[in-house]
């Protein structure tokens, strides 16, 4: 039975240690347009954000849904498997990450998240998809199926990751939600796997959509958009330092708050440019061989 | 929550960095009928990645509104019509 026709929870999940960034939101915004327009049904959405302003993440992740769900903080993710009663869980983690972990009050490290999910009750295979910054740190763990032989196997868990030891890139795209036009810093390997799942390619060509289909198409595609964004944003970089100073010069001068906003922009427009030039990116996965036969 | 296009002339005080980074998707500006407007010039508001700034129907910014006191309801996000926009990243083909 495929991930999308069989009993399969599909995890949204943005862990913050104060309030989630906008950019980040919308990372799930889009992926929740993409699996509502695969097909998958509303009640096997799960969705956890972290935050306070929960009426403004309402609005945003529903940018591209006519539907109202329930957006739990990621803390409940982990009581809830606790109860699972799927066969499959397909998680997409966006948000920051580093050394010590995804972003959020207390972090989340490799294998508490790991064991969370080997413990889920009726689980039987797990596809956890992660685009945050350092995602790396989650590869090299026992991910794979390690008691084969006895009557209840643990679960087998692919884990994927948009970048391994580095951050990850975001890059500005403007996406249609349905009938919205949508601008945002979107992560670029969860952009183009969500699109895959709304349009999944047989990359392999082996008759199948597979979970190994899924890593190939946005790795590749992820790579290729941040090389042109690379080459697009070098010559743009000059002309954003000369702004930069500018901006800096003028609220030297003025000191006002409307000056301190302005140099913020350009400031942040010239960090970003540099950013994305000395950046590099590449995606990796865990346990490959049963990636191969998962079938979307 | 609607989009809506506007022109960079309707709201002359905002600076050009501050209208591509909203345009880019890197900010948001956007009208609210729930923040409680205690200045009544208050017409749009501009959420950057911390703060969240309240403007005159120009764009001249009036003050900022403590992140913690207010719970934000989108009437509507805004856009300018007459500048770049960024393109569909997931429409991109890969050249070779």
């Amino acid at each position: 039975m495929s991930l999308i026709k069989g009993a399969t929870r599909w995890v949204l999940f943005l862990a913050a240690r104060g309030e989630p960034e906008t950019r980040h939101i919308l990372d799930l915004a889009y992926g929740l347009y993409c699996l509502e327009a695969a097909g998958i049904p509303q009640a096997n959405i799960a969705i956890y954000i972290d935050g306070n302003d929960r009426q403004l993440t309402s609005q945003l992740l529903g940018s591209g849904t006519s539907n109202t769900y329930v957006i739990k903080s990621t803390n409940d993710f982990f009581s809830d498997q606790q109860q699972n009663s799927h066969e499959n869980l397909v998680m997409f983690v966006t948000g920051h990450g580093s050394i010590d972990g995804i972003d959020a009050l207390n972090p989340i490290r490799p294998y508490p998240l790991l064991k969370s999910v080997k413990d889920s009750p009726n689980l039987v295979q797990a596809v956890l998809y992660l685009g945050q910054c350092h995602a790396g740190i989650f590869n090299y763990i026992g991910a794979g199926r390690s008691n084969v032989d006895t009557k209840k196997p643990d679960p087998n868990v692919i884990i994927i990751g948009a970048t391994s030891l580095h951050e990850s890139l975001s890059a500005s795209t403007n996406e249609q939600l349905g009938s919205n036009p949508v601008s945002w810093m979107a992560n670029v390997f969860l952009l183009h796997l969500f699109k895959w799942i709304s349009a999944p390619v047989d990359v392999d060509g082996d008759g199948r959509t597979t979970v190994i289909d899924s890593f190939k198409y946005a790795g590749a595609m992820a790579n290729g958009v941040n090389k042109n964004v690379k080459m697009h944003t070098f010559h743009q970089s000059f002309d954003l330092r000369m702004k930069c100073a500018s901006a800096e010069q003028n609220h030297k001068t003025q000191q006002t708050l409307a000056s301190e906003i302005a140099l913020k922009a350009a400031h942040a427009q010239y960090f970003n440019a540099m950013n994305v030039g000395h950046i590099h990116q590449e995606s990796w996965i865990l346990n490959a061989i049963p990636a191969q036969s998962i079938e979307f | 929550m609607k989009f809506n296009d506007i022109l960079s002339s309707d709201l002359p005080e905002i600076d050009e960095s501050v209208k591509q980074c909203v345009n880019f998707g890197r900010w948001l500006l956007f009208r609210s009928s729930s923040i409680d407007k205690k200045s009544v010039h208050a017409h749009l508001y501009l959420k950057t990645d911390e703060q969240i700034l309240e403007l005159d129907p120009l764009g001249r910014i009036l003050k900022e509104i403590p992140r913690e006191e207010v719970t934000v309801h989108i009437d509507e996000i805004c856009y300018f019509s007459d500048m770049p926009r960024p393109q569909s990243l997931s429409n991109t083909r890969i050249a070779v």
